[in-house]
């Protein structure tokens, strides 16, 4: 295992399991099926997925907040068991979680101080650091000078300071891994750059590796230089963020980058050229490739009937689509 | 920090406490039902301090020598306000106080004792009852003598033979002076005025007693004229003060009511909390157990386990917060909490490692921790009733004097039946009075604490 | 068919307002004020926006949350909550002051029938217990504005122009997908033939596929049906899709008005310049921007330009509110462009 790897993700399967009148089996809903990849230290990935696509889930996962059903994680040169419960706590202490709606994310009824302080104390670190580290962290996300904030609730901070705090409390375990869901699209566009830049310099700070999950394929140069495109539970092209937008390969990448306008005056003269119709359900989901059904590209008789395998047609940028066999 | 910013703070906090009560000037039903509640809670205090608990059973157990100067079943004082005439009160002379005792000695052996019992009646009606207590050394006979204001002398008896030891000569049920008397009532007769019939005559009575008493002997009287009011309640059928059970009602209520909804309130949270976060097969446990007790009607469990087992108030409210747990507030808690369990900031903590309990503990109640003070403040005048019930039906504490105790004894005199209205609805309207009191302040810390229900 | 049931909707030339668009703009907003009573004062959400809009124009009104572009759509609509403390203005609708109109005859002829909305998140609020169809067909059993047969052919109709398959007129809310439901709101907002349609954040809850899809389907129903459309968002990129004319709100009050050209391009007031080069793009490579600070409170705005506190480029005549000056084709609320 090379070195510079802190994640290694091996077909990963997530499959959460439906009941029929709470005790009934009724199949899984496959959440997460087959997904590979690596993350190397101090790295930044977006995955991008629509709603229904399993970002959440694979992020989850990822957290230790979901059991894999399959599939290998590797993290830190660590091998974790999904089924243990103490390999997944392990992974939930090395992992910081920032969420996607600020306010939600901090207890209402605790100081910031309080909420800084929950993580260290649940994770027995020293107490008499715990005044040093709290310091640190505040600063560092900029919420200064730190007396004035260590005593607020999160209703009295914006919606930015509160986005801090809940960064400041991902970051306060030094982990080594940042997972973000959605972390800024619930602030107002004027405060969302600052943010993104604020995790970026923490994250060139620390060394940190980060992993965004964004459904926003136009924010994502200002997230992370790689970005992983995910549809249906499977993640179906992998390649750098200037890449994405030159030369996009997967045909659901192109109708992402079809469907996204940026502010243009022409826009409101042109169709956009888009596949009709809805990802399909992770319960059952369509034999062969899963976007078949809405591919304007489809090879019949290949891709709706097996599932293709990934390729790499560009240096570095992966494709798991049958049109670059 | 000096003592100068001790005090400084200790401004700071009055001001701010000043500043939170005069908030509540926004929620006049709050203030109105803190009153109401602050009225019962001084009542409550004042009935532990001047009446104390076995002092109040004592007394509400009655007996003999207890309540023997209250007429029975009269009417509160302040009837005389709304009446035109003025309503009979009850009068006592004793031969110690008011009266005269003569000691003429006959022979050597005995004197001839002659007590005076004076008295003005200046009432418009008519006493309830006339008795007179005596309290002889040794067995002798008297003779009673009745004067009446307009000069005639009535006999009342000759040479009654009287025991030695306290003794009542209930006069208004003597048969034998009933006949004397015409077949009328003596204490309407022996009052009324001769020229007008049903008319009383006012003025100074006095009745005499003329004893043979042998040497040394000793005999004291003493007379009670009833009256058709007593107390500030009235008195019941067995002559007792309304007024002592109405006391001691408040904090009887107050301490079951209270008592059983904070241990309800609690210890459902607390469950609801714990069901609801583990979910699976613990959840649906006591959701079963919740549906299943809330078919199960409480008031036939409770009769059936007082008729059968013990009626202690503390049995009861033992029994009644067990049954009670498992209510419908466990489900409306649930929901709650099914609610509170997907924010997002429990998911984080769950990122950052924290086991089941913390987050039931620190992180879950907390959020709906506020919602416990309205909930708790608004259950407690069912259990006032509860108790109340209970007690109407016949199963209360058999010895506490309780609001219920004296509505089941009103309605087992037929109160209602014969006109005596003040028993049933004092102690009905103090009740009612206790529910709207915590009613008021629970709907309003309702608004307060659920800001969906607030109107701008 | 369709014709019959138009003429039978639409109010008679003799009812005040007119059919035919006179020269006039189609609406024509004059110093609307929507001043709302808040527990610990008074929020000035709009405050004195005058704007005008012709005929086969699209308008679209951006800015950031707070600044009062929903309650500016809601003062035109004249939805309003309870604790309402100013309500002021004009508003013309082909040439006919509807604020004049008391309640009852603009809920008869100006609600629905002339201006319809889509609200934000309003496909969640569909009535789960009525077939979908029946709902979209609802505003025109009102006031016996037609009957149920020529109700639901209405809905058909609508339907087809919206995109949705005939077969979900008979389908519950739940078993329409989100996209489908969005459309089904916006066949609502179209069912009584409305000449301006607001549209307030109607794509802001739908995936970035489903989102297009509905850009489009809008964009062919603008063609088609020449309607007028007023787009509200905060996504500064998808207001691009739908924009003749642009609209820049901050803080209550309306600081440029201008035509899509320039303004997506070179936009004049500062906080339009900062706001455009806060998006983040996807094709064109650019520094992000951002604003420092935060809006100001509606309850306390600042006296003078509420802009001066984050702006750059204050001087000392930023103490007083400017007027809104015209550049061109654009009105600007800022002092920088006094000197016409």
């Amino acid at each position: 295992m090379q070195d510079n790897i802190l994640l290694s993700v091996n077909e990963l399967r997530t499959w959460f399991q439906l009941k029929r009148w709470g005790f009934l089996r009724a199949g899984f809903v496959r959440a997460v099926d087959g997904v590979t990849f690596q993350l190397k230290r101090s790295e930044a990935i977006t995955i991008v997925g629509e709603s229904g696509s399993g970002k959440t889930s694979l992020l989850r996962t990822i957290l230790g907040l979901a059991r894999p059903t399959a599939g290998q994680i590797t993290f830190d040169g660590r091998s974790l068991d999904g089924q243990k419960a103490e390999d997944l706590a392990w992974l939930r202490s090395h992992v910081g979680f920032v969420q996607q709606d600020p306010y939600g994310a901090l207890a209402p009824f605790m100081t910031a101080n309080r909420i800084l302080k929950e993580p260290l104390a649940i994770n027995k670190v020293n107490e008499d650091e715990h005044e040093q580290r709290i310091r640190g962290v505040m600063d560092e996300v900029r919420l200064i000078p730190v007396d004035d904030f260590l005593n607020k609730f999160p209703h009295m901070l914006s919606g930015g300071q509160q986005q801090r705090l809940v960064i400041a409390r991902a970051m306060i375990l030094r982990p080594k891994l940042i997972v973000a869901d959605e972390p800024v699209s619930m602030l107002d566009a004027s405060v969302r750059v600052e943010i993104l830049e604020l995790m970026r310099r923490i994250q060139q700070a620390h060394n940190l590796s980060v992993m965004y999950v964004t459904h926003d394929l136009s924010s994502v140069r200002y997230f992370s230089e790689r970005v992983f495109i995910m549809y249906a539970a499977k993640i179906v092209e992998k390649t750098d963020v200037s890449e994405v937008v030159r030369n996009p390969l997967h045909p659901y990448t192109q109708s992402l980058l079809n469907a996204i306008p940026d502010p243009d005056p022409e826009n409101a003269g042109r169709f956009r050229d888009i596949p009709a119709g809805e990802p399909p359900s992770l319960i059952s989901p369509p034999n062969g490739c899963r976007f078949h059904p809405r591919c304007p590209r489809i090879i019949k008789g290949l891709c709706d009937v097996e599932e293709p395998r990934e390729f790499e047609p560009a240096p570095d940028h992966f494709v798991e689509c049958w049109l670059y066999k | 920090m000096g003592p100068a910013q001790q005090q400084g703070n200790m401004k700071k906090q009055i001001r701010n406490w000043w500043g939170g009560l005069k908030s509540l000037r926004r929620y006049p039903s709050l203030v109105a039902g803190l009153l109401i509640i602050l009225a019962f809670i001084v009542a409550s205090l004042y009935a532990v301090v001047a009446v104390p608990y076995s002092e109040a059973i004592r007394l509400w157990r009655g007996g003999p020598g207890v309540w023997d100067e209250n007429p029975k079943t009269a009417k509160p004082v302040w009837f005389d306000f709304f009446t035109t005439e003025k309503l009979s009160r009850t009068i006592r002379v004793t031969s110690q106080d008011q009266g005269a005792v003569h000691v003429e000695p006959l022979d050597d052996e005995t004197d001839l004792v002659t007590i005076e019992l004076p008295f003005n009646y200046d009432y418009d009606t008519f006493p309830r009852e006339l008795n007179l207590f005596t309290d002889a050394s040794t067995s002798l006979s008297a003779s009673i003598f009745w004067y009446t204001p307009d000069g005639r002398v009535i006999t009342i008896k000759e040479d009654r033979e009287f025991r030695g030891a306290t003794e009542t000569y209930y006069i208004s049920q003597d048969s034998g002076l009933i006949t004397q008397l015409g077949n009328r009532l003596p204490h309407l007769v022996l009052f009324t005025d001769p020229r007008y019939e049903e008319r009383v005559l006012k003025g100074d009575y006095q009745m005499a007693l003329i004893a043979e008493v042998p040497q040394g002997g000793e005999l004291s009287a003493k007379l009670v004229v009833y009256g058709e009011v007593q107390g500030l309640a009235g008195t019941d059928h067995l002559r007792r003060d309304i007024a002592v059970a109405l006391l001691w009602g408040a904090p009887i209520g107050l301490i079951f009511g209270v008592l059983a909804a904070v241990g309800t309130t609690l210890i459902t949270f607390l469950l609801s909390a714990v069901g609801t976060w583990l979910g699976g097969k613990t959840d649906s446990a006591l959701q079963w157990l919740t549906q299943v007790n809330l078919i199960i009607p409480l008031l036939p469990v409770l009769i059936m386990f007082g008729y059968l087992y013990d009626r202690s108030i503390w049995t009861m409210l033992g029994l009644v917060i067990a049954l009670n747990i498992f209510g419908s507030t466990m489900l409306t808690n649930r929901a709650m909490f099914l609610q509170a369990k997907e924010s997002p900031y429990i998911e984080a903590a769950q990122a950052y490692g924290a086991k089941n309990f913390r987050i039931i503990f620190r992180y879950l109640m907390p959020r709906i921790a506020p919602t416990l003070l309205p909930q708790l403040v608004l259950i407690v005048p069912s259990f006032v009733f509860l108790e109340a019930t209970l007690s109407v039906l016949g199963l209360g504490d058999p010895v506490m004097p309780t609001w219920g105790k004296v509505i089941y004894d009103g309605y087992n005199e037929g109160a209602l039946y014969k006109g005596l209205y003040y028993w049933m609805v004092e102690p009905a309207l103090l009740l009612m009075l206790l529910g709207i009191g915590f009613s008021l302040i629970g709907y309003s810390l309702d608004r307060i604490f659920n800001p969906r229900l607030r109107t701008v | 068919m369709t014709r019959n049931v138009k003429s039978q909707i639409w109010p008679q030339p003799d009812d005040g307002l007119s059919l035919t668009p006179d020269n006039g703009p189609l609406l024509k907003v004059e110093d609307v004020c929507l001043h709302f009573r808040a527990s610990n004062g008074i929020v000035r959400a709009v405050d004195n926006v005058s704007f005008s809009l012709d005929h086969g124009r699209s308008l679209t009104i951006i800015g950031e949350s707070g600044c009062g572009k929903t309650s500016l759509a809601r003062a035109i609509l004249r939805l309003l909550p309870r604790n309402v403390e100013t309500y002021t203005g004009r508003v013309f609708l082909d040439g006919t002051d509807v604020m004049t109109f008391d309640e009852e005859r603009f809920r008869r002829e100006v609600r629905w029938v002339k201006m319809s909305m889509v609200s934000q998140a309003a496909m969640n609020s569909l009535n789960p217990v009525l077939k979908v169809g029946l709902q979209v067909a609802e505003p025109l059993l009102l006031d016996h504005r037609a009957t149920k047969q020529e109700a639901v052919e209405r809905a058909r109709e609508v339907f087809r122009i919206v995109g949705i398959p005939p077969a979900f007129l008979d389908r519950y809310a739940f078993e329409l997908s989100g996209g489908m439901r969005q459309r089904a709101i916006i066949a609502m907002a179209l069912v009584a033939h409305p000449i301006l349609v607001i549209l307030d954040e109607p794509t802001s809850a739908l995936d970035v596929l489903t989102q297009a899809n509905i850009m489009n389907a809008l964009k062919k129903i603008k063609k088609e049906l020449n309607l007028n459309f007023i787009l509200i968002t905060h996504d500064i990129a998808t207001s691009s899709e739908l924009a003749d004319e642009v609209i820049c709100m901050y803080a209550g009050q309306l600081v440029e008005h201008g035509r899509a050209d320039p303004f997506y391009l070179k936009p004049l007031h500062p906080y339009a310049r900062k706001l455009m080069a806060s998006v983040p793009t996807l094709r064109i490579e650019k520094k992000p921007d951002f604003i420092p600070g935060q809006p100001p409170s509606l309850l306390n705005p600042p006296e003078g330009c509420r802009f001066a506190p984050r702006c750059l480029e204050r001087f000392e005549r930023c103490q007083e509110e400017p007027p809104l000056f015209v550049r061109g084709n654009t009105a600007v609320k800022c002092w920088l462009y006094e000197r016409d």
